[in-house]
């Protein structure tokens, strides 16, 4: 089967998702194009290849900019058709009455660069072990709150998917562990084979749906949507509040590259508690990254004014709560949407999709439900534009932005050797001995600032946490002498989360501004090179750094969390005050421990590296130029250049590059500053 | 799980005629059926469909009244205070400017629900809007539960915790209800209740079905909806309850008393109310095993409760001993005429163990 079997079943009404899609990401896909042809422009009219092929590499990337949407929430709350209803292909991913989405499936849309086509990722061996010797993340926490017993149910849950995955699979189970299987094209029943969980339908016959689901950890599939006319990544998770605790750690595990993140509700309990657990989970992630959107209102028995109150009771508890309360909210079904695809007009005649109808597109030209109607009254518009507008304006077009400022001091820079006449005499080898030092200057004082801020950083997140479980214990003293009703008591993990997370932006962002600070000095050195060579010195703008990393894993459970299974049992453990607070205190530090170790560690290296590499090309970038200026002081050489570049006329060359220049400069944000910051 | 023994060869325990008749009294009681789960999960349609009429609104959003109690005796309706203060609510209890800090409104007039039961309504779990505790009210007062979970998305992890955090004497009276059930069509519907039988046999009793709307449809429609076997499970349990209430009932003697226990915490008789910060039953015995072995073998029994008295008091001292659901039983116990110090001793034990395990120890809160 071709690939095209996955979308097929929805050309019929193809119409209604090319104009959805159109009208959300129109302007994401112009600012694409725009700065695509830009710099696909430049590199053509550039003879110097090395800075040509830069620029066809930072095109590529601007085409092969895929933004990722992460639908997430509780079991059953509608994730996957929702996924299908966006991918235009309702029978897609297999929807279920009991919960089953085990595996991460990610949906690459108009990434015809991947390959292959469709790929299913098993759980290693790594994974395995640890998810056995320990049940997985939430063996270790409930190891650490001297739960065996919660460890046991995770491993005995884990044992039974492997022993069931060993009889079905046999001798291949060995060999499949750790591997990755792909194919060129898929189809329904491949899918089926790898992420749909058969086990209730009794005896398996081989090669039929559920095959591989117990050891499937992850599906990639690439499909060819062009309503959405941008690439797109949407990503389904298996729901959280689910018995079957497994699935819950993968679900957060894969929110780190997320770029917006949709939170599914049921409309019959928008907001329950489980929820807002699940949104303090996301404190890491930033308000603007997130979307709620209430399914099933087609339930509803009277959608207008119940949605209206539905809303109001949300911002209230968001508010109290504290948590997303900027966060758009979009009321919509997925089961209208799937039937707004439907070839069978039949399938839209539900009262509930009919009253959606009546309240949304209510000048409708009959009183039966076009596609089209149906598409709009499912509030999948809404919910598309919603999420353009949060990929629009908020921190995920950082890495356009990006390539744009790459580019445009790629331009700049080779506006100089191109145009600018060279008024004096340069020596190469003086020249470099000047920039040798300013480069070096720039890595060692780099190397300082960050080592200065990881110092910072961990001694102020320790303190913060022993001052925090101090305060704790304090609390549970307190409570247990005044022989309040433990039962209720609990520790304020979102607060310390919001310590932590507070803590650690402040001191990249204060990293940032001294990175900031060495650039302008190096900037100014080098533009002191540049009246040294040329008379004058060029505007050099700093370069964009990468976004602060989202701090995620202080998004994990904690062992202390209210909500753990063991919780009401370890504070209705009898113990002396002391003994309680103490053990309260060392579980508290306990679990900060893998959380600091996971902000230290991991994610200031990934940081680090990459303002490294960032100061690194744009320095070496200016040093190749200054030196090229130092070698084509001769005017006929640089005519010579410009002629094999095929530009007849020097000043109509000179002219597409400054207009190239000016389109580059519109789309760099300000100052070099990223959106996300200023926000 | 096993009904408390009631060993035949095990001697009478003696109390006082007044005593006696209290527990009487309280054996007599009407069954109370709670019917707990998340919020929007169809209680209150359920309710209603159980009651015949609109008790209460059922709505999308949860909801913000106390606990509904549909009490068999006429009335009139009171609010029902956390210290067990009882407010006259007669008219519109929903306006009553107390209404926010009420335990349960207690609705009278409803002597002809199924079983002769009465019917506890409770807000809904998960609701981030509202306190968490309202179970814990109620449980000390029920017989049996219904959890109530919606088939489209039936039973997650917060149902499972806040079903097994209640008492193992009120799960071994747990019905699962499974509500809603005309959203899914009968196929899912079976595959949801295969799932939920193989997850939570264990902790519940039964396990059914219900779709409250199709009750009212048709003369097979209370058959149909799932009514109608719900009704015979309740009936069956309530039965279960009285048969136990019965047992336990008749272990118990009325004797004249002789003895008068000198204590000060004694004198005060008054109805046990909120039994809030109070030792578990095993915290109990343990601290009275330690009373025992600190009386020298030949004091009368009511020194040793005088001192279990006192080591509770010592070690709840936010606490009222009197409090304890146990406590008036403990008193009629050394109030009565009995010779031998070990037996008595032996009952006074085995009525603090009780409590910990039998529907009894609910008879001693109102």
């Amino acid at each position: 089967m071709s690939h095209n079997d996955l979308t097929g079943c929805a050309e019929t009404v193809a119409g209604t998702r090319e104009a959805a899609g159109r009208a959300s990401f129109e302007g994401l896909a112009e600012r694409i194009a725009q700065q695509r042809q830009t710099l696909q422009g430049l590199a053509d009219i550039i003879s110097d290849e090395a800075v040509a092929a830069a620029l066809r590499a930072l095109a590529e990337r601007t085409a092969r900019f895929a933004p990722r949407v992460s639908l997430v929430g509780q079991v059953k709350a509608g994730k996957t058709m929702l996924t299908n209803a966006l991918a235009g292909a309702p029978g897609l991913l297999p929807v279920d009455v009991n919960p089953w989405t085990s595996a991460i499936t990610s949906l690459h849309f108009n990434q015809s660069w991947r390959t292959p086509k469709a790929l299913f990722r098993f759980f290693g061996d790594e994974d395995w072990q640890q998810l056995i010797d320990e049940g997985g993340r939430l063996g270790a926490l409930a190891r650490r709150a001297d739960f065996a017993g919660e460890a046991e149910t995770v491993k005995t849950q884990v044992e039974g998917l492997k022993q069931a995955a060993k009889d079905r699979l046999g001798d291949k189970f060995e060999a499949l562990i750790g591997r990755s299987h792909g194919f060129d094209s898929a189809s329904r029943a491949l899918i089926q084979r790898y992420v749909c969980a058969g086990q209730s339908d009794g005896a398996q016959t081989p090669g039929v749906a559920g095959r591989y689901s117990e050891i499937t950890k992850s599906a990639d599939l690439v499909l060819e949507i062009p309503a959405y006319a941008v690439p797109l990544t949407i990503c389904d998770t298996p729901g959280v509040n689910d018995t079957f605790l497994v699935r819950e750690q993968l679900t957060l595990e894969s929110l780190e590259n997320t770029d917006i993140c949709v939170i599914v509700l049921s409309a019959h309990q928008a907001l329950s508690s489980a929820d807002i657990g699940l949104l303090r989970l996301l404190i890491g992630l930033k308000a603007q990254q997130i979307v709620l959107f209430v399914n099933r209102i087609d339930e509803l028995a009277d959608p207008v004014h119940q949605t209206r109150e539905i809303e109001t009771r949300m911002r209230d508890t968001l508010r109290r709560y504290a948590v997303a309360e900027d966060a758009a909210i979009v009321f919509g079904s997925a089961a209208c949407a799937v039937a707004a695809l439907s070839a069978d007009p039949e399938a839209r005649a539900e009262q509930g999709f009919l009253r959606l109808g009546d309240w949304r597109v209510p000048n409708r030209a009959t009183p039966a439900l076009s596609p089209e109607d149906a598409w709009e009254a499912a509030g999948l518009p809404a919910l598309l534009g919603a999420i353009a507008a949060r990929i629009e304006g908020g921190p995920s077009v950082h890495p356009l932005d990006a390539a744009a400022a790459e580019g445009l001091d790629l331009a700049r820079r080779y506006h100089l050797t191109a145009a600018q006449e060279v008024a004096v005499a340069i020596d190469a080898a003086a020249l470099a001995d000047r920039l040798d030092p300013i480069v070096a200057t720039l890595q060692r004082t780099l190397q300082t600032t960050f080592n200065t801020a990881y110092r910072t950083l961990r001694v102020d997140l320790e303190r913060r946490v022993s001052s925090f479980a101090a305060g704790e214990c304090e609390r549970l003293a307190e409570a247990m002498l005044a022989g309040q009703r433990q039962a209720s008591w609990s520790v304020e993990t979102d607060e310390l989360r919001r310590l932590l997370a507070d803590q650690y932006n402040e001191i990249y962002a204060e990293a940032r501004r001294k990175v900031f600070e060495l650039l302008d000095e190096a900037i100014e050195a080098i533009e002191e090179c540049y009246c040294a060579a040329i008379g004058s010195a060029p505007v050099l703008r700093r370069p964009m750094l990468p976004d602060v990393p989202v701090p995620v894993s202080v998004s994990g459970s904690m062992a202390v969390d209210a909500d753990m299974p063991w919780w009401r049992n370890w504070l209705g453990r009898r113990r002396a005050v002391e003994a309680q607070t103490e053990a309260l205190r060392q579980m508290i530090v306990g679990e900060a421990v893998h959380m600091i170790g996971e902000l230290t560690e991991r994610q200031i290296a990934t940081f680090t590296q990459q303002v490294a590499t960032v100061c690194r090309d744009f320095l070496s970038g200016h040093t190749l130029t200054l030196l090229d200026l130092a070698d084509t002081q001769d005017g006929a050489r640089r005519m010579e250049m410009l002629a094999r570049a095929g530009v007849s006329a020097e000043d109509v060359a000179d002219l597409r590059l400054e207009r190239a220049i000016e389109a580059l400069e519109l789309l760099v944000p300000a100052e070099g500053e990223s959106r996300s910051a200023a926000a | 799980m096993t009904a408390p023994r009631t060993d035949m060869a095990a001697p009478l325990r003696d109390v006082s005629p007044a005593a006696l008749a209290r527990l009487t009294r309280l054996a007599e009681r009407p069954v109370r059926v709670a019917l707990m789960g998340e919020f929007s999960s169809g209680k209150s349609t359920l309710l209603n469909v159980l009651a015949g009429r609109e008790v209460a609104p059922t709505q999308v959003v949860a909801t913000h009244v106390p606990s509904l109690w549909l009490q068999a005796g006429a009335g009139p309706d009171t609010l029902l205070m956390p210290d067990g203060a009882r407010l006259p609510a007669d008219g519109d209890w929903a306006r009553h400017p107390r209404l926010d800090a009420a335990a349960a409104v207690c609705l009278g007039g409803y002597a002809g629900l199924p079983g002769g039961c009465e019917f506890i309504d409770t807000p809904g779990i998960s609701d981030p809007l509202l306190a968490a505790d309202a179970l814990d009210w109620v449980e000390r007062r029920a017989d049996i539960a219904l959890w109530c979970t919606p088939a489209p998305q039936a039973w997650r992890q917060t149902e499972k915790l806040a079903w097994l955090a209640r008492t193992a004497r009120l799960r071994r009276r747990g019905i699962l209800v499974v509500t809603q059930a005309d959203r899914l069509k009968p196929s899912d519907l079976d595959r949801v209740l295969g799932r939920l039988l193989d997850e939570t046999a264990e902790h519940f009793a039964e396990i059914l079905s219900v779709a409250a709307p199709l009750a009212a449809s048709g003369d097979d429609g209370w058959a149909r909806s799932g009514v109608a076997g719900l009704v015979d499970t309740i009936l069956a349990e309530a039965s279960a309850v009285k048969a136990e209430r019965a047992a336990l009932l008749a272990r118990y003697r009325a004797v004249e008393p002789v003895l008068v226990l000198t204590s000060e915490h004694s004198a005060d008789a008054a109805a046990p109310a909120e039994p809030a910060a109070l030792p578990s039953a095993a915290e109990a015995l343990a601290i009275w095993d330690r009373a025992v072995a600190d009386t020298p073998p030949e004091s009368p029994p009511t020194l040793v409760a005088e001192r279990f008295i006192a080591a509770l008091a010592a070690a709840r001292p936010q606490a009222d001993p009197k409090q304890a659901p146990w406590f008036a039983l403990l008193r009629s116990v050394t109030e009565s005429e009995a010779a031998e110090t070990g037996r008595l001793l032996k009952q006074m034990r085995g009525e603090i163990a009780d409590f910990a395990q039998s529907a009894w120890c609910d008879l001693a809160t109102a």
